[in-house]
Formats: C-alpha cells, structure tokens, sequence
C-alpha cells in the first residue's frame, strides 16, 4: 500500500484506484450507516475520494490514510446530515416498540438497531457508527472527529443505555 | 440474554458499495483538469523531497538571496552618487586659481550659555564645503569597494553551493538507477 500510495501522489491513475477498491468499504459503510441513504452514501464516499485525490501528497503512510479517511469521512457525514436536515429526526423515545417480542433469529432484529441508532443526534450516532462499523477505541474516535476524550465516552455510555434499555423492553429480557 | 455490543457489530457489519464504484470516481478524477494541470508542479516539489537535496536548495536559495541583496544595495549606492553629482557646483572660471583646500584646526567648543542669544546660522566656506566633498566621495568609493568585495565573496560562495548541490542531485540520480 506504502508503494501504491507514493506512485499515486506521483500522478499514477491506476495506483489511486488500487487505493479506492482498498478503502472504499470503509468508507461507503461509515456514510451509508450515518446516513441510510444508498445513493446518496456513494455519491459522499465519491467526493471524499475526489478530496483524497487533491491532497494525497499530505498523506504520510497507510496508517494515516485510513486515519485520514476516517476523519473526513465522519466530519463530511456530520455536515452533510445537518445541511440536510430532509430527514424527520425521530427521537429514541419516538421510536415504536413491536408488539410482540422479537426471536433470536429475527432478521429484523440489525434493521431495529440501525433504527434506534439514526434517532440519534449526530455526533452520537457517528460515534456508534465508527465504534461499530470500524472497531475503534473511544481515544481513536475521539482524534478522528476532534471531540474530547469525555465527550466521546459519555456518548457511547447514554447511547448504549438507552438502547439497551429500548431493546429490554421490546424482548423482555435482559441486554448486557 | 443478549449481548448488545455483537448485536451492534452485527447491525453496522461492513457493506459495499456498487461494482462500478471505482469507475466512477476515477471518471470524475479524470474530468478534473485542473489536478492534470498541476502534475508538473507536484513533480518539481518532490524532486525536493530528499533531505540533502532539500538543504542544498535552501543554501542555494539563501545565498542567492544575498546575492541579489548586495547587488541591490551596490546599485542604490550608484544611484545616489551619480545624484550628488548631478547637484555639484559648475566647474570655477578658467582664470582663477584654484585654491588648494585648507584644514583648519579644529576650534575650541565654548561653554554652552542657555542665556547668550543665538547667533546667527554662519556659511561654511566653499574650501571647507569641497573638502568635506572629498572625503565623503573617499568613504563611499570605500563602501563601495567593500560591497563589490562582498558581492564577489557572495557569487563565488553560490556558485560552489550550486555546484555542490548539482553534484548531489547527481549522485542521487546514479544511486536510483
């Protein structure tokens, strides 16, 4: 990758797409699931690509590429979602309980997550979203978004009780 | 009981996008001229980016800097000679004798008196105004010798520091072929 990215900063085409087809995962996933637009997921991931491509000479390793892309990619999702503002915002509260417990095996189960998680203000759902999508440590998201270290931690701990209280409620039994 | 961390992990899990998803960002890397455009910028940026070609630059560059600065001021110096020539008296009237410049011992100060009226502003005599001529016209011939001393200095220093840096950038090359 090291060698993929000085012959992409050197103006080599087939390089950068090297790196595209590398990251685009990532990147298309943390957009789609702050998002949950498809269409317009793809069209951000595209133009954070565009802005990759402008300052690859700023890019020091793989390592801070993926940093890099993380970051942008959260900053731009953020901005994008508050410029937008299309989308009803539904509180967590707001969001209907089913009526009948829901089964292990219930395939509906994820979709009932990705729901409680979009009610979420912003910064708290890119939050959940790079903790879950990417794995990455509260210190990490806390550098990749600009936000204290606190800040990030009592994010994640108010979102994750409120949605383990949520889904306590709708299986009637315990969420750890 | 679940667990709500695999739960999540689960729920946000990695997707893809669209098979065509490279294409079409390297199509629209490809409409942009501008970033065509600036290639060759970019190239000359990172010949630089070898440490010891970087620091022969900035020498090379700082010394060239100097260099256009003694020339500067060597010319500003010329400028304003050929202005105080420009404001020279005409030359005296072939009969007269010329007078050799007399020097004057220098006279006593007198104690200063805050109560003494002031006298009135006297002319200094013409032999005493073209001998201050000369010596002025002596220390600038003097300055002016000296910046031509240390503009000299200056380009062969640069050019040593070029030749130096050339012969990095030489080597350098040999070295990556």
């Amino acid at each position: 990758m090291e060698e993929a990215l000085a012959k992409a900063a050197g103006g080599d085409h087939l390089a950068f797409a090297r790196i595209v087809r590398e990251h685009q995962g990532m990147v298309f996933s943390l957009a789609y699931h702050f998002l949950r637009d498809r269409a317009l997921a793809e069209e951000l991931s595209q133009e954070v690509f565009l802005h990759l491509h402008q300052n690859l000479s700023s890019i020091k390793s793989p390592a801070h590429l993926t940093f890099w892309l993380r970051k942008v990619t959260g900053h731009r999702c953020i901005d994008q979602s508050r410029r937008q503002r299309v989308r009803p915002q539904v509180s967590l509260e707001d969001v209907p309980e089913p009526v009948a417990a829901i089964s292990t095996s219930d395939p509906m189960l994820s979709e009932k997550l990705r729901r409680m998680v979009d009610s979420l203000p912003e910064k708290a759902r890119m939050v959940v979203v790079l903790r879950y999508t990417e794995d990455m440590e509260p210190g990490e998201i806390a550098r990749a978004l600009d936000m204290p270290l606190n800040t990030v931690k009592s994010h994640l701990r108010r979102s994750l009780a409120m949605l383990r209280e949520k889904l306590s409620r709708c299986y009637g039994e315990v969420v750890v | 009981m679940r667990n709500l961390d695999d739960e999540l992990r689960r729920a946000f899990r990695r997707e893809e996008p669209s098979p065509d998803f490279t294409d079409l960002v390297m199509e629209r890397i490809a409409a942009q001229s501008p970033t065509v455009k600036t290639v060759w910028w970019r190239r000359f940026f990172q010949a630089f980016e070898a440490p010891r070609i970087r620091w022969a630059a900035i020498g090379a560059a700082a010394l060239l800097l100097i260099a256009i600065g003694v020339v500067g001021y060597q010319k500003s110096r010329q400028t304003d000679d050929q202005q105080a020539n420009a404001q020279k008296p005409a030359p005296e009237q072939p009969g007269q004798a010329i007078k050799p410049p007399q020097i004057k011992p220098p006279e006593k100060a007198a104690p200063p008196n805050e109560y003494a009226k002031p006298r009135p502003v006297k002319h200094k005599p013409r032999a005493r105004i073209n001998q201050d001529r000369l010596i002025a016209s002596r220390e600038e011939r003097r300055e002016g010798l000296e910046a031509k001393r240390k503009l000299l200095l200056a380009l062969q220093v640069t050019s040593f520091t070029l030749n130096e840096a050339q012969r990095i950038v030489r080597e350098d090359r040999a070295g990556r072929e």
